[in-house]
């Protein structure tokens, strides 16, 4: 990882770490979204059936 | 984002008088906490100098220990909010327990994840059975054991006294995690910030931190209300279930 002359190349990791950390955080609040949305579609069906 | 907890085409009014949560999930605060990660992300990839010992790879110290703060912000809320509900009895608090117990374990899986990220390259390997590692993984499975409990007790009241003796617990681990590298001798680096001391960095990369770890609570508190307004808009309908199939 050494190089002569300046600091050692890592970007590999780091680039993977943000991009990583960015896709969780994303990730963790779709999953949020999409359960409110199943929730939604739950009410919906309800509504539906008690106004049949 | 205007994602709301409730169905736009129901009878909106007679599920406010239901208790049913009206409020979007994500709101202002949401947008804010992300316009203020990508501040951060801006900041910290292109104007941030490179460490010249470590390269790039030092960046992911921003990006690491923001999450590590925001995971223990998170267990605070829940250890907090345990104590309110086992005194009180209050159904909110547990609510509030439940919505950052989980958002504690997205945080603290990227810390688990971005972690051997660093240690790879500096360390020269992946993992080592260190004290704070093997503590942080271990306030991991305590975490995801806590959200596990939650699912498999369907007694309300039941599951909310047992996961909050768990939540309490897991919280105490976080000061012995905080202090693990002065109590052992571990690979993990002493605090580069938080100690008595004045920080081990120059003032461009503490700014760097201090923007990340404020974006990054703002994040962790903005999840936290999505989750609980969720979670409030869930009970609710449970409750109108449980109601109907009462009638029925």
């Amino acid at each position: 990882m050494l190089q002569s002359g300046g600091p050692p190349d890592t970007s590999a990791y780091y680039h993977v770490a943000y991009a990583w950390a960015a896709v969780l955080y994303a990730g963790y609040s779709a999953i949020l979204w999409a359960r409110a949305r199943r929730l939604r579609q739950r009410l919906a069906a309800r509504a539906r059936a008690a106004g049949s | 984002m205007t994602t709301r907890a409730l169905p736009d085409d129901g009878d909106e009014a007679t599920l406010v008088n239901a208790g049913v949560e009206t409020r979007p999930l994500f709101d202002w605060l949401f947008g804010v906490a992300v316009a203020a990660m990508v501040a951060a992300y801006v900041r910290a990839v292109f104007f941030t100098p490179i460490e010249a010992l470590q390269g790039a790879a030092q960046k992911i110290y921003y990006v690491h220990v923001s999450a590590a703060l925001s995971a223990y912000l998170a267990l605070g809320v829940v250890a907090l909010m345990s104590i309110v509900y086992l005194w009180l009895r209050d159904e909110r608090a547990d609510r509030l327990a439940e919505s950052a117990g989980e958002v504690a374990l997205v945080f603290l899986t990227a810390v688990l994840t971005t972690g051997p990220l660093w240690g790879k390259p500096i360390w020269g390997t992946w993992w080592t059975w260190d004290a704070r590692l093997t503590l942080t993984l271990f306030l991991w499975f305590l975490t995801a054991g806590y959200l596990v409990l939650r699912g498999a007790v369907d007694e309300p009241a039941m599951r909310a006294r047992y996961s909050a003796v768990i939540g309490i617990l897991a919280a105490l681990l976080i000061p012995f995690i905080h202090l693990s590298v002065y109590l052992f001798n571990t690979l993990h680096p002493k605090p580069i910030l938080l100690k008595p001391d004045r920080p081990s960095m120059p003032n461009e990369m503490v700014v760097t931190f201090a923007g990340f770890f404020v974006a990054c609570a703002l994040l962790c508190i903005a999840l936290i209300r999505a989750r609980y307004r969720y979670g409030l808009a869930r009970d609710a309908v449970r409750a109108m279930d449980a109601a109907s199939a009462e009638d029925e």
